[in-house]
C-alpha cells in the first residue's frame, strides 16, 4: 500500500476497502475487482467521471493504486512493466523521429538489424511500410495512430491497454481501424484491455464488456459478447447486445428504462446515451 | 453541368513567371542589406554634399578606407582573431557548464531547490561588477577575460534550458515512462531532443551576451582585440578607428549566431511550426 493521488482500487483480491480520508483527493475508484484471462478482450464502459481511466492506468502502473493491487501472472504492478502496452488517445509520437525511429523506441536495447526487421514488419503489418522515413508532422490522425499501435506492439506485450484510442478521429477512420486492431490482435493473441465510450467499438472488438458507474467509480455490470467474430455492426444481434449495454449505461447513471426505449429505436439518438 | 479543367490564362502567365521565383530567392536575404545600405549612403551624400562635417560621425567612404588600412596592415586580422577567440573559449566553458547544471535543475526538483536561488542571485548582478573581482581573482591577461565572457553565456542558457526541460509536454514524458525509460535515458531520449529548438534560442541568446561581456573584458586592460581597437581609437583621436572597431564587431557577431542557426538547422527539420526559413 502506497500513499499515492487518490484512487482506491483492487483487482484479483475482493475486499471491502475502508476508505482512507485523503485530504482534498478525489475517490476516484471505490473498490473495483476485475479478473481478465489471457488472450481476452475486455472493454470498459461508462459515464464521465467513472474512473474508467484511472482504472486503465492503475493496470498500467503509471499510476499505482492506493490501496489494492494489480497482479499480472502472480506478479504485483507498480510500475510500468514490459509484458504491458500501452495506447493513449492521442498518438503521442516523439516529433523528432521519423517513423521508422517512433516504432522501434521501445527496441532499445536489442540490436540494429533485429530491431529494423522487426520495425519494418510492425509498419507493413499496420499498411504504412511507406511511411517509413516520413516526420510524424506529415501523416494523418489515423496514420499517426496506426503508427502509435505498430510502436506499442513490436515489443509483442502480453497485455495492451487502450486508453479511448479512436476517439479523436472520424467514423470512417474509427470503423477501419477497430477492424485494423482485432486483425493485428489475431496475430499474436494479446490480451486486451479497452477503455472506450462508444458502445459500437465496445461491441465490436470486445469478449466482455464492464460497464462502470462513477462517484466512486466501480464495475456496474458485466455483460458477455457472445457473438462470433467478425461481428456485424447491422445484424440483429449486435443490436440486441448494444441494447442491453445501452440500457445498462443508463441504469448505471439512475435513469430509469421504460418498455418503450428498451425497443430499438430508428434514429441515431439511441446511440447518445449521456 | 460540366466542369472543364483547363488552364486558365492566369494560371499560364504565373507558369511563364517561374524563372523570377529563383530572384525571389536571393531578393528576401537581399533585403537585409537594404536598409543599412540606404541609411550609409544617405549619411555619405550629406557628407559629401557638406551639410555635416564628417568628423566625429564618418561617412561609409571612410570607414571603409579605415578598414583596408587596418587589413594591409594586418592588424584587423589580428584583433579579430583575439576577440573572436576568447568569445569561442568562453562560449564553450559557459554552454557546457550551463547544459550540464540547466539540465540537472530543470529535472530534479531537489536539484532546483538547491541551487536555483542562488544562481538567479547571482545572474542580477551586471557584467562589469565582475570585472573587479575576475582580475584580482585571475589577473589582467586571458583567464578572467575567459571567465567573465563564461559567466556572460552561462545565464542565459542555463536558464532557458531549465525553463524549456519544465515544459516538456508531459504527454510526452508519460510515453517515455510507458516505455520504463530510467532517468538518465528518460533525459536523453526525450527531454533533451524536446528543448532541442529552445535550447539553440538559448545558445544565440548566450553567444549574443558573450560579445557583450567580450566588450567589458577588453575595456578593462587588453593590448589585443577589438575592444582594444575601440579604445585605441578613442583615445588617438580617430572616430573612424572606433567605428570600424564596432562594424567589426557587429559582422563577425552576426556570422557566428549565423554560425549557430546553419548548425543547428538539420537538426530542427522535424518542427511542426509556422516559422519558414
Amino acid at each position: 500500500m502506497r500513499s499515492c493521488s487518490n484512487q482506491e482500487s483492487e483487482r484479483c483480491c475482493p475486499s471491502n476497502a475502508s476508505a482512507r480520508p485523503i485530504r482534498n483527493g478525489v475517490h476516484a475508484l471505490g473498490g473495483v475487482t476485475l479478473e481478465v484471462a489471457l488472450g481476452e478482450i475486455v472493454a470498459v464502459i461508462g459515464g464521465s467521471g467513472c474512473g474508467k481511466s484511472t482504472l486503465l492506468r492503475a493496470i498500467g502502473g503509471l499510476d499505482p493504486p492506493s490501496e489494492g493491487a494489480v497482479v499480472l501472472d502472480g506478479e504485483r504492478i507498480g510500475a510500468p512493466h514490459e509484458k504491458i502496452g500501452i495506447i493513449f488517445q492521442e498518438p503521442r509520437l516523439l516529433p523528432w523521429l521519423k517513423v521508422a525511429d517512433n516504432v522501434g523506441f521501445g527496441l532499445g536495447d536489442r540490436p540494429k538489424a533485429e530491431r529494423a526487421a522487426r520495425v519494418a514488419a510492425a509498419l507493413k503489418r499496420v499498411g504504412l511500410a511507406d511511411k517509413a522515413a516520413v516526420w510524424p508532422r506529415e501523416l494523418s490522425g489515423g496514420q499517426a495512430q496506426r503508427v502509435a499501435i505498430a510502436r506499442a506492439l513490436v515489443p509483442r506485450p502480453e497485455v495492451l491497454l487502450l486508453d479511448e484510442p479512436f476517439s479523436a478521429l472520424d467514423a470512417f477512420t474509427r470503423a477501419d481501424l477497430q477492424d485494423h486492431l482485432l486483425d493485428l490482435w489475431a496475430d499474436a493473441k494479446p490480451t486486451l484491455i479497452l477503455v472506450t465510450h462508444d458502445v459500437d467499438e465496445a461491441i465490436v472488438l470486445a469478449d466482455r464488456v464492464m460497464v462502470m458507474c462513477p462517484r466512486p467509480g466501480r464495475i456496474f455490470d458485466e455483460i458477455d459478447v457472445d457473438l462470433p467474430r467478425p461481428r456485424d455492426r447491422q445484424s440483429a444481434a449486435f443490436d440486441f447486445v448494444k441494447r442491453r449495454v445501452l440500457a445498462a449505461l443508463d441504469r448505471s447513471l439512475n435513469r430509469t428504462v421504460t418498455a418503450a426505449d428498451a425497443e430499438p429505436k430508428a434514429a441515431a439518438g439511441a446511440a447518445m446515451w449521456w | 453541368m460540366t466542369i472543364a479543367a483547363e488552364r486558365n490564362p492566369a494560371e499560364a502567365a504565373a507558369m511563364e513567371r517561374a524563372p523570377s521565383r529563383r530572384w525571389a530567392r536571393l531578393a528576401r536575404p537581399a533585403m537585409g542589406l537594404l536598409l543599412p545600405v540606404v541609411l550609409g549612403a544617405a549619411w555619405e551624400f550629406i557628407v559629401r554634399m557638406g551639410w555635416a562635417t564628417g568628423r566625429l560621425a564618418p561617412p561609409p567612404s571612410v570607414i571603409f578606407q579605415t578598414f583596408v588600412e587596418l587589413a594591409k596592415s594586418g592588424e584587423l586580422q589580428r584583433h579579430t582573431l583575439v576577440t573572436l577567440g576568447r568569445v569561442g573559449a568562453g562560449f564553450g566553458i559557459g554552454v557546457a557548464a550551463a547544459t550540464i547544471i540547466g539540465a540537472a535543475a530543470g529535472y530534479s526538483p531537489t536539484v532546483r531547490r538547491l541551487i536555483d536561488p542562488s544562481i538567479q542571485a547571482l545572474r542580477a548582478i551586471p557584467s562589469i561588477a565582475w570585472v573587479p573581482l575576475f582580475v584580482l581573482w585571475l589577473g589582467i591577461f586571458e583567464a578572467s577575460k575567459v571567465t567573465l565572457i563564461a559567466v556572460g553565456v552561462f545565464f542565459p542558457v542555463y536558464l532557458g534550458l531549465m525553463g524549456a526541460i519544465q515544459s516538456v509536454d508531459r504527454k510526452l514524458v508519460e510515453v517515455g515512462r510507458a516505455f520504463r525509460l530510467t532517468d538518465f535515458t528518460m533525459v536523453r531520449r526525450i527531454l533533451l531532443p524536446a528543448v532541442l529548438p529552445a535550447y539553440v534560442i538559448s545558445l544565440r541568446s548566450g553567444l549574443g551576451l558573450g560579445w557583450m561581456f567580450v566588450i567589458a573584458a577588453e575595456l578593462m586592460g587588453a593590448s589585443e582585440g577589438l575592444g582594444y581597437l575601440l579604445i585605441d581609437g578613442q583615445q588617438l583621436g580617430k572616430p573612424a578607428e572606433i567605428v570600424a572597431a564596432i562594424v567589426a564587431f557587429a559582422i563577425v557577431g552576426k556570422a557566428t549566431d549565423w554560425l549557430i542557426v546553419l548548425a543547428a538547422a538539420p537538426f530542427l527539420r522535424w518542427e511542426d511550426v509556422v516559422r519558414q526559413d
